[in-house]
């Protein structure tokens, strides 16, 4: 018998899922000093600042900019990707990825436009897909979604029915989704929380939570 | 928990602790054929070695060497331990040891044998692959070229059979 992400959803003690706009990291200053400044606008002269899900997406109201800057501080709270390297692809292809996402917002989503996102070397997934879940951006009239590695290990780990086709497109040797298997992780993401009355991206953040041989997440929900 | 349970089973196999008893139930499931369960054993077994490593990665790159001290156990039908290669991880670490693995063009027997048991979520490429934002585009390159070809290797020669 199949797994499945809604039984384990609701078996688990990570129910509060559910309340994923709460998800919230304490982001300091100083770990975002070696970037002169760029990120200087989210702190707003503060030390340090609490972000959550919720004041991610407000700020993409406010900016495109400072949401940019503020889903990767909230999904980078170091201040440095995986192995500690920096942010800096993301910062020195900071207007190419601007006006994609602009493009997208207009468009929706596209095979074109998902691979212009992420074509600079050392941006990838883990960073793209939080600009698009936070940019409120659709994919042939799902939500995307964040899909980083976490999200990745819980599937190919759980194989959970929701996401067959996703998993069927799947390859272990791919470090990167494609973009038909981000459009179908997102549409079938979709349908499973329509189903289930859930926002989609409560089943993101229990996968990211649940993602077996991964450290606890530091996010937590207030 | 299990520890305290006179056997380990193929239902308790995911979360049992004693390599001893977890081999013994390996041996009978491979003398019956039941290749999922000899499978379970094997990834139990790896797991637990994977103890010995502090980081995500590090647990990852452990639970490999114990699959590739595990092929070596069933080339020579006895216990042979992988020094060589712990010594490395001790003296350049998880990062540099699997990038020049990733990076060695040479696919070897080991790794070819995980991959065609399923288990090549135990492969220093695999490891590479999951953490791939933690090392350089050239290597992940590198690691999905020899996963992808030996895998589909693999599947054509399981078809062609």
């Amino acid at each position: 018998m199949q797994n499945s992400v809604i039984k384990h959803f609701n078996s688990s003690s990570e129910m509060n899922s559910i309340n994923f706009l709460n998800q919230t990291i304490e982001i300091k200053k100083k770990n975002f000093e070696k970037y002169n400044g760029q990120f200087d606008v989210i702190f707003d002269g503060y030390d340090k600042v609490q972000l959550s899900r919720k004041g991610v997406f407000e700020n993409f109201n406010s900016s495109l900019e400072m949401g940019m800057l503020s889903s990767i501080a909230w999904g980078f709270q170091k201040g440095t990707r995986p192995g500690g390297k920096t942010l800096h692809p993301f910062l020195e292809n900071f207007d190419d990825i601007k006006n994609v996402l602009k493009k997208i917002a207009n468009e929706g989503l596209s095979e074109a436009t998902f691979n212009d996102l992420n074509m600079h070397k050392n941006v990838k997934n883990g960073v793209t897909t939080k600009l698009l879940y936070f940019s409120n951006s659709v994919v042939n009239s799902s939500p995307c979604l964040i899909y980083d590695s976490r999200v990745k290990a819980y599937l190919e780990e759980f194989r959970p029915i929701e996401f067959n086709r996703t998993l069927a497109l799947m390859k272990k040797w791919q470090a990167q989704p494609t973009f038909d298997l981000y459009k179908k992780y997102c549409e079938e993401a979709h349908a499973c929380a329509e189903k289930h009355s859930l926002p989609s991206a409560a089943i993101e953040m229990f996968m990211f939570t649940a993602a077996p041989g991964k450290r606890p997440a530091q996010h937590i929900i207030k | 928990m299990t520890e305290r349970t006179e056997f380990v089973t193929k239902d308790n196999v995911h979360e049992a602790t004693n390599l001893e008893k977890i081999r013994s139930l390996m041996i009978n499931a491979n003398r019956l054929g039941e290749d999922k369960l000899v499978k379970k054993c094997k990834k139990r077994i790896f797991e637990i070695a994977g103890n010995e490593g502090e980081t995500e990665i590090e647990i990852r790159l452990f639970q490999a060497l114990a699959a590739y001290e595990e092929i070596l156990r069933e080339k020579h039908n006895k216990a042979v331990r992988a020094n060589y290669t712990k010594r490395k991880i001790k003296n350049k670490g998880a990062i540099q040891t699997l990038t020049d693995w990733a990076l060695d063009k040479k696919v070897t027997p080991g790794f070819e044998a995980l991959v065609s048991q399923g288990l090549e979520d135990f492969t220093g490429e695999k490891i590479v692959i999951d953490f791939a934002e933690e090392f350089p585009v050239e290597v992940v390159e590198s690691a999905s070229i020899k996963l992808k070809n030996v895998s589909e290797e693999i599947e054509n020669a399981k078809l062609s059979n």
